[in-house]
Order: structure tokens, then C-alpha cells, then sequence
């Protein structure tokens, strides 16, 4: 499967705006939170305000917030790394310390308090976006490791005909095509059936007591 | 305003709460070189003076102290801050006013506001120092215990990195207690400390939880001839807190100790002890405060005015006469070259210098160019 690239005469920025995403904010309910929310409403966003953190995100969700306070050493967030929700770390002091944290929370971004107006959009769109080509690279890495594995499993298949048949590779490809159209199943499903009876005769083949 | 009217600075000193012992040192070096400038004629004529106001230790009084000073009381510069919570707090208010904060307190690095001035030591001018002392005199297994925020969090974390460079470096134990603790947590951690047997402990322990961890540490008995406690902020006011002798042979890596012979230091000690009694001591909050109000008071003296855009260009760059020798404000971060040392804590609660830098060196708040042993800093030690 390709990556389909964007159409680059529309503005990716303008339709996620459009969209009115849901958005999860854990944050503690102060100044910087309410300035947080604030602007996310005015940006056209639909904001629920969360804290504290909660196990489980309300259905629904498309984008995260979280603050990192810092009285929290270790926020025990694992779910949210194995998430594949776009996050936005909120931290406090901007140095490695929560920098890391954020990082292993699996952030795609990283906004710093007093929280301004100015810079947040740019955080949610790079969020967002990285968020979406790594579920593409993703769905990409599955289809060509699918793909790697189908080719095993035909080359195997092939082998095992050519031995048993005594015929070339073309033909034995042929043998295996013919039999899938006939059957009406997949090349895959005809290269599978013959692995397990190539198994199976070796099997019988061998003295009994054997394992 | 006439020409004669005084000069308001803000100052923000909490007399209560659990740094409050640390800010009423700040406070005493303010006043001190506050009295001294108004002894020579103010500035340009104009008396100095300082709007003290209580934040409590409390972050958010910080905050609209800060505002208060500004908005209500017309004032272009503040002095004070102790925790990093407490700067952070503030930083906001001085960056919206576009006012001056000028933090006399060593902290964890990490920060850049053109509206601060960070006139403490830079963690490459005690942290590092202290690894690296620490590490050859003792070892590289290190058990850290420190305050629940940000400052102890991120001190370790630099420990960590320049212990670890070590073949044997470890980290046995990483703790942490709030501001509030009681003496018991300390005991429980102690205990710990015992049975882990690191080769020694790193404390970013503050406040006045401080004396709890040293008091814990002797009456468990151990001995701090084979496992001391190292700090960055145990200073001669934490130790004057403390039973007597307690932190006796435990280190602090500083760049000013109240037993440095310089002649700077031995003349403001005499106008100190006059002001503020013989038994009060001084250490390196007080003195950061005290060389801060005279570098303001100079770079006013240079163009008549505290307003940021005009007196930034002669704070930036300038250097001051300082009890612990020759700092100066560099320019491009805005924190002071600094001269790092070693203390060791004697008997009389005074620290015997063990080490100490022969040349200021620059700030590197972003700890961009850093290994254990910093050939910087180490070229330019000397060891007694």
C-alpha cells in the first residue's frame, strides 16, 4: 500500500481545524489550564478537562494533553505510550528531566507553561500530523512484512512441487496458480495446504519413534 | 519624580515557611549592601530602597507579590526567590510587565528569560565540581536523596550522567521527601542508606528538612570519614540550624564559604557581624545577594535609570569586587562566572576549603559542554 501523499493544494492545517476534534486535556485546573482550554475552544476544538489523569481516555478522543507536574517524579502513564492517540505534553520546566518523561509518554509534542496562545496550534498540527504518518509507516511496515512472508511461504511451496514433480520453478508457480483458480481460494492458502502435506510426508517417510 | 526621590526595588524574602531560614540569609545580604550604597551617597543621590514583602515560601504569593510590586507599587526591580518553583512563578509577572528579577540562588540550570538575571551558581560550577570530588576522593556509587520538585530532580539527573561515565558508577538509591517531611522519613531513608552502603550520598535535600537528614545521619552512626554526604545548598545557615557538630566532615561544592580570606570577604564579614550579631552567619544565598544589589546599584549609578531596556546593557557584562573574588554577569545567558570550590564541614559549623577554582568560570546553565572532570574547571583548581 502506498502513502498517499497529500494533495498539497489543499491546506492540511485548515482541515483539521475544520474537523472539531475531541480533545482530552489532563490538566490541573489553574491559570495555565484554563488559558489551555481557552484557546483550544477558540481554535474551534471540543475540549473536555480532566484531573486528575485518568486510566482509561473517554471515548471518543482524538487528541491528548497532559501536563507532567512536577511534583509528579514518575507519572505512571504506560497506557498512554501504548496508545495510539496523538499526545501533547504539557511541562513546567523545560529541561531533560521532563523533556525525557514526555518522550516516554510517547509526546509528539511538547508545550511549555505559562502556556501562550501563540505556538499552540503548531504543537497540535505537528502532533496530529506525525501521529497520522506514523499510523501510515505503521500500516505500511504490516503490509510489506505480510507480503515478505507470503513470498517465504510461496518459495516454499515451490521447492517441495519441483522435488515431489520433478519440474522447473515456472511450472511449479503454475501448478500452485491453477489450483488456487480452481479452488477459488488464495496462491497463500494453496502454498499453506502444501508446506503441511510436504510436512506430513516427510513425516511418514521416517522410521516410527522418532520425534 | 524629582531626581531626589528614592529608588524602590522590590524584595521578596519569605520569613516564614520552610525556606524561610534560607530568603532571611538572601534579605540580610540585600539590606547589607542596600545600607552600604546609602552610606555612600544612594544612587546618583537618591536613597535605595527596599518594599520587603512575605511570599511565605509559598509559590503563588510569589506570583502576585511579584504583580503587587509592579502594578501598585511602581517597581521596576525585584529581588528574590529561592525554590525554582517559587522563580517560575514569578517569571511570567516580569516578562508581561516587562520588569527585572534578579534570582540570588543557585539552581538546576535549564532557564534563559531576558527579563532574569540568575546570579547563583550554574550547575557546571557546583555539580560537576562536586562529581568530580567526590568520585576520586570517595567513589562512584552514589544513593541520592532530595526535596519532592524540580531543583533535586534535575540535579540527580546531571549526577546520574557524570556518575555513570565512571566504570563503576552506580546509583544505589534515588529518594525523595516533601518540603514538609518529618524527621522520622529521614531516619527510614537513613536506614536505607546503611544497608545499601553507597560510596557516598548526594543530598539536594532543602529548607528545613536539611538539618533532619544530617541529624539522621549521625545517630545512625555512620561515619562520614568513609561515606559523607555531598550538597550543592548545605550552607553555614542549614548547619547553624543543626545540633551542634552535625554536619562535621560532610561537603558542599559552592563558590563562596563565609571562611574565604578574601580581603572583600573579611571586610563585609566585619560590617556583617556589626549589623547582624557574631553568631548569625553568611553563606552562598547571602552572598549572591549581597554582590547582586551592588551590580544593580552600579549599572543605575552608569545611566540614571531601573528601567530593563536602559540598565540591561550595563548589568550585562559587568563585573563586581565579590566576597568569594571577581564575578561578572555573561552576557549571553544572563548567570554568573563564578569561582566553583569544595568545602568541607568542620566542627564550628564553617567549612575548610579543599578546592577551589584559581579563575571565574562561565556559566553553562544548559550543561552543553560537560563530562566529568571538566578540564575548564579542573585546570584551573587548586587543591589545599
Amino acid at each position: 500500500m502506498a502513502i498517499r501523499e497529500p494533495d498539497e493544494r489543499r491546506s492540511l492545517t485548515g482541515s483539521i481545524l475544520k474537523r472539531g476534534l475531541r480533545v482530552v486535556v489532563f490538566h490541573p485546573d489553574d491559570d495555565d489550564g484554563a488559558t489551555l482550554a481557552n484557546h483550544l475552544k477558540r481554535m474551534g476544538f471540543h475540549v473536555e478537562m480532566i484531573w486528575p489523569p485518568r486510566d482509561a481516555l473517554p471515548s471518543g478522543a482524538e487528541l491528548v494533553f497532559r501536563a507532567l507536574p512536577p511534583e509528579e517524579r514518575v507519572p505512571d502513564d504506560s497506557w498512554l505510550a501504548n496508545n495510539s492517540l496523538p499526545l501533547v505534553a504539557v511541562i513546567g520546566y523545560e529541561n531533560p528531566t521532563f523533556i525525557d518523561q514526555a518522550l516516554r509518554m510517547g509526546a509528539a509534542a511538547i508545550i511549555t507553561t505559562p502556556i501562550r496562545a501563540s505556538g499552540l496550534l503548531s504543537a497540535v498540527i505537528v502532533a496530529l500530523s506525525h501521529a497520522r504518518q506514523l499510523r501510515q509507516v505503521a500500516q505500511r511496515i504490516a503490509s510489506l512484512e505480510r507480503k515478505l512472508n507470503d513470498a517465504k511461504v510461496l518459495n516454499e511451496a515451490k521447492t517441495i512441487l519441483m522435488h515431489a514433480h520433478g519440474v522447473g520453478e515456472g511450472e511449479a508457480y503454475a501448478m500452485i496458480r491453477s489450483q488456487a483458480m480452481a479452488r477459488r481460494v488464495s496462491v497463500d492458502d494453496i502454498c499453506h495446504s502444501i508446506i503441511q502435506a510436504g510436512e506430513l510426508l516427510r513425516r511418514i517417510g521416517q522410521p516410527p519413534g522418532g520425534t | 519624580m524629582t531626581s531626589s526621590a528614592p529608588v524602590k526595588v522590590g524584595l521578596l524574602c519569605s520569613t516564614t515557611g520552610p525556606t524561610a531560614l534560607l530568603e532571611q540569609s538572601q534579605w540580610r545580604g540585600s539590606m547589607l549592601a542596600i545600607e552600604e550604597i546609602n552610606e555612600r551617597g544612594g544612587l546618583g543621590g537618591r536613597e535605595l530602597v527596599a518594599l520587603h514583602r512575605d511570599p511565605a515560601s509559598e509559590p503563588l504569593r510569589f506570583r502576585e507579590l511579584a504583580e503587587r510590586l509592579i502594578v501598585e507599587d511602581g517597581v521596576n526591580v525585584i529581588f528574590g526567590g529561592y525554590t525554582s518553583t517559587s522563580r517560575k512563578a514569578m517569571l511570567p509577572v516580569v516578562e508581561k510587565h516587562n520588569r527585572l528579577l534578579i534570582y540570588s540562588q543557585q539552581y538546576e540550570g535549564f532557564e534563559f528569560s531576558d527579563n532574569i538575571i540568575y546570579s547563583g551558581a550554574s550547575p557546571n560550577q557546583n555539580g560537576v565540581p562536586l562529581a568530580d570530588f567526590m568520585t576520586e576522593t570517595y567513589g562512584a556509587r552514589v544513593y541520592m536523596v532530595g526535596s519532592r520538585y524540580v531543583y533535586p530532580y534535575e540535579c540527580n539527573r546531571t549526577m546520574q550522567e557524570l556518575i555513570l561515565q565512571h566504570p563503576d558508577g552506580a546509583v544505589l538509591g534515588e529518594r525523595y521527601l516533601p518540603l514538609d517531611a518529618k524527621p522520622g522519613q529521614f531516619a527510614e531513608i537513613v536506614a536505607d542508606i546503611r544497608k545499601k552502603r553507597p560510596d557516598f550520598v548526594f543530598s539536594t535535600v532543602i529548607g528545613h528538612t536539611v538539618p533532619y537528614l544530617y541529624e539522621a545521619y549521625a545517630q545512625a552512626g555512620l561515619d562520614p570519614c568513609t561515606m559523607p554526604i555531598g550538597s550543592l545548598n548545605t550552607s553555614e545557615t542549614e548547619i547553624h540550624a543543626m545540633a551542634h557538630g552535625m554536619a562535621a566532615g560532610h561537603y558542599t561544592a559552592a563558590p563562596y564559604f563565609q571562611s574565604l580570606h578574601t580581603p572583600e570577604n573579611q571586610a563585609v564579614l566585619r560590617r556583617h557581624r556589626a549589623r547582624f550579631g557574631a553568631e548569625t552567619p553568611t553563606d552562598m544565598n547571602w552572598e549572591a545577594a549581597y554582590y547582586q544589589m551592588h551590580m544593580f546599584a552600579n549599572a543605575f549609578g552608569a545611566c540614571g535609570t531601573d528601567e530593563i531596556g536602559t540598565l540591561m546593557p550595563h548589568m550585562l557584562g559587568a563585573q563586581f569586587a565579590a566576597p568569594q573574588g571577581l564575578v561578572r554577569i555573561e552576557p549571553g545567558n544572563h548567570h554568573m562566572a563564578l569561582y566553583p570550590r569544595i568545602g568541607r564541614a568542620n566542627a564550628d559549623g564553617q567549612f575548610d576549603i579543599l578546592r577551589e577554582s584559581t579563575v571565574a568560570v562561565p556559566p553553562d546553565p544548559y550543561m552543553s559542554r560537560q563530562t566529568l572532570g571538566d578540564w575548564v574547571t579542573k585546570l584551573a583548581a587548586r587543591d589545599y
